[in-house]
């Protein structure tokens, strides 16, 4: 039996590495991805071009317009005269961000009232607006207290101190975070891409009703097809993080053993899915529809973008029955989180469920397709 | 002109009697805009905090108190600091705050108290969150609890406003943006398997030996899948407009060019995928690596492009994705801005011709 595996096996490796092109994709298609994803994506908003409308023009205000100048994240590209110039260059996008400081910022603050002053974003980027919006809150209220210091030096003032700790990414660089993810999500595309089209290319070029006359028993085929897939992305998992850890100089905090030994049960669930998708399909292009069809709610709803815990109930189960969900968790909990076996365990037994289950109705599949 | 219409027919006659490329055309929409709308939401996360109160009086119960208040804050107040711990580290919840057994005596003599927020850093937009509720729940219980007098009045306030998306819906950003990677995917999805079949199946043999010119069989290409894919195109628009109520400022007019641009250019990647590579296992491992990923991360849907390093926007100006984004959510949200649609129409066009000459160049008119 084991000859006969090892056989299949080693046909599939060769399958997968003998032409050149499918060496290219299988090895620099991921790799690329990684590195030119990898670095680009962050949700911070930087270099924000600021058009600014003082109507002021008075110490204070112009004091305000400086905190701005100096702040790294903006940049004053405009000094604007009018609302309807200001309107047009954020129609045009030449501007994301406006300030209007109105005539009687000045008076209004050495009479001891509060003077407002108004930014606007432009709306069309929803979530760099809001945090832009924050950061101009930051940037008045730092002003605003260092004003009340100098107007009022002596009032008493009762005030609590919130000390913020952030655990495991003390400077809450968001690119630690989505590199990790990245390491999970090319590996299930990956995964599914060599899977889930193996048997759909077999059955288009003939060559799996030859499989099926052979001594092979169903079994057999099931982990002649499982192994070659599981260990490529293996090592493509191993180079990525190798790549994230030196090239991104993201800080791996867990146990690499941990994280080795874990993998191959991750990645089997998703493995599953690939060859469940592969025994039901007939042709490369329904093969291509079925892994499309999982990966995008998979990848979408994998928490990454707005997590699991938000979403409405339907899309919640949906999120908790999905392998990726789990596999986001355990890379990111080793890497980030120096997570233990126990914990790693409680993400890993839904995966290894979801293993069997797909791994055992891609093989009774298999078996109907002999009869 | 006579065997171009042949080859369209035979086209057309390939997507009616395979449904697979209906389904790519009709249920990918569907499916995709579904979990847009409903899946994903990036206006505000919600933020689970865990709080430890070592100073039980009155004033730390409203403090406490105050943290169930917020539609996107939960609290759980805890009697073992070990417990809290355990849950901040299995992610149970977010964020702790420990309040110490000085709290509200400092803050009676006057001085400044102080309080621990710990984060779960790991999920650094979440993090980013809780760590500002926090700072603000706090603020606003000083004031309750103090009584505005006593807590100094800000003399300068900001208001923000957003223009174009006032209520800052982030669906009204994601819906139309949606449409790039929909459509990418699809676009790509539809042409990058159908050169190869024919290379596979030995018909782009048969193909060659006839009179066939090889600019009649790519424009047979292109015409069928554009009409599929523009078909598919309204499709998703039309849901986001009728059926989520997105609001449209733009012109449909100028919408549909543009969209038609962008498709071309889906078609193109695919296409030439297709006849470089002369086998649809490799085709569509392309296909779904170029397809997906990059047009979902690097379009601006849902990273700003605008926080790139320089570089990184250099490379995402090759992303017909990237050009689209922009495009159809300022003429959804804005309304048609000439300066807009004129620049991203140009990036388009470019990107289009030169995929078809690629493409063109590329398409074997005889056997190796």
């Amino acid at each position: 039996m084991w000859v006969r595996i090892c056989a299949l096996i080693k046909k599939e490796f060769i399958a997968f590495w003998n032409d050149p092109k499918s060496r290219i994709m299988i090895v620099w298609l991921p790799i690329m991805l990684l590195l030119v994803i990898g670095p680009a994506i962050t949700l911070e908003a930087k270099n924000i071009k600021l058009a600014v409308w003082d109507r002021a023009q008075t110490l204070e205000s112009r004091e305000l317009v400086a905190r701005f100048a100096a702040s790294p994240r903006f940049e004053i590209v405009r000094m604007a005269e009018s609302l309807p110039q200001l309107r047009h260059w954020m129609d045009t996008q030449s501007v994301q961000a406006g300030l209007l400081i109105d005539n009687d910022f000045s008076d209004k603050i050495k009479r001891g009232e509060t003077a407002e002053v108004l930014t606007v974003f432009d709306g069309r980027q929803t979530n760099s607006a809001a945090i832009m919006s924050a950061y101009v809150q930051q940037i008045v209220a730092a002003y605003a207290q260092e004003l009340s210091a100098d107007v009022y030096p002596r009032v008493a003032k009762a005030a609590v101190d919130v000390e913020i700790r952030n655990w495991y990414n003390p400077n809450l660089e968001y690119k630690w975070y989505l590199q990790t993810v990245l390491i999970a999500l090319i590996a299930m595309v990956m995964t599914l891409l060599l899977t889930a089209l193996s048997v759909a290319r077999e059955r288009e070029t003939g060559t799996f009703d030859q499989l099926i006359v052979s001594p092979l028993s169903s079994f057999e085929i099931l982990v002649g097809k499982m192994v070659p897939p599981l260990l490529i992305v293996m090592a493509l998992v191993v180079v990525m993080t190798v790549i994230v850890i030196w090239g991104f100089q993201v800080p791996f905090v867990g146990s690499l053993w941990l994280f080795v030994a874990v993998m191959p049960f991750a990645l089997l669930s998703i493995v599953g899915v690939g060859l469940f998708i592969s025994s039901v399909v007939r042709t490369q292009q329904q093969a291509i529809l079925g892994v499309i069809t999982f990966q995008l709610p998979a990848a979408l709803l994998s928490g990454f973008l707005s997590p699991v815990e938000d979403m409405a109930l339907p899309f919640k189960i949906i999120g908790k029955c999905n392998p990726l969900y789990y596999f986001i968790n355990l890379v990111q909990g080793i890497f980030l989180k120096n997570m233990n076996w126990t914990e790693a365990l409680y993400n890993l037994w839904p995966m290894m469920l979801m293993a069997v289950i797909t791994l055992s109705l891609a093989g009774w599949m298999f078996n109907k397709r002999l009869d | 002109m006579r065997v171009f219409f042949a080859l369209l027919k035979k086209e057309f006659l390939q997507i009616v009697r395979d449904p697979s490329s209906i389904i790519i055309a009709f249920v990918l929409p569907l499916i995709s805009i579904v979990i847009y709308m409903y899946g994903i939401n990036l206006d505000a996360v919600k933020v689970k905090v865990g709080i430890w109160n070592n100073d039980a009086t009155p004033q730390t119960r409203l403090l406490t108190e105050m943290f169930n208040h917020n539609a996107y804050v939960s609290s759980v107040v805890y009697d073992s600091r070990q417990k809290l711990r355990e849950d901040l580290v299995h992610s149970e919840i977010n964020a702790a705050l420990y309040i110490p057994a000085d709290f509200s005596e400092k803050l009676a003599r006057g001085e400044q108290a102080q309080v621990l927020a710990v984060t779960d850093g790991a999920v650094a937009n979440v993090a980013n969150y809780a760590q500002s509720y926090i700072s603000t729940i706090v603020q606003q219980w000083l004031e309750v609890a103090l009584g505005k007098n006593n807590t100094a009045q800000p003399l300068v306030t900001v208001t923000s406003r957003f223009w174009y998306n006032e209520t800052l819906n982030s669906h009204h950003f994601i819906l139309p943006g949606s449409v790039a990677v929909t459509m990418t995917l699809i676009g790509i999805l539809l042409t990058a398997l159908v050169v190869a079949r024919e290379w596979e199946r030995g018909t782009m043999e048969a193909l060659l030996s006839t009179s066939m010119r090889k600019s009649q069989f790519i424009a047979a290409k292109y015409c069928a899948y554009f009409l599929l894919g523009m078909v598919a195109m309204f499709f998703n628009i039309w849901m986001c407009v009728a059926i989520f109520d997105i609001p449209f400022r733009g012109s449909y007019g100028v919408l549909t060019f543009v969209s038609g641009l962008f498709l071309l250019t889906a078609l193109g990647i695919g296409l030439l995928v297709s006849s470089v590579l002369k086998n649809q296992f490799l085709a569509s491992q392309a296909a779904v690596g170029i397809g997906f990923l990059p047009s979902l991360m690097l379009s601006g849907l849902a990273f700003p492009v605008a926080s790139m390093p320089a570089f990184f926007q250099g490379i995402t100006m090759l992303l017909p994705a990237r050009h689209y984004v922009t495009f159809i959510v300022s003429e959804f949200l804005t309304g048609t801005v000439a300066e807009i649609v004129a620049l991203n129409a140009l990036y388009l066009s470019v990107i289009a011709l030169l995929l078809g000459v690629a493409v063109k160049r590329k398409t074997a008119s005889r056997l190796e």
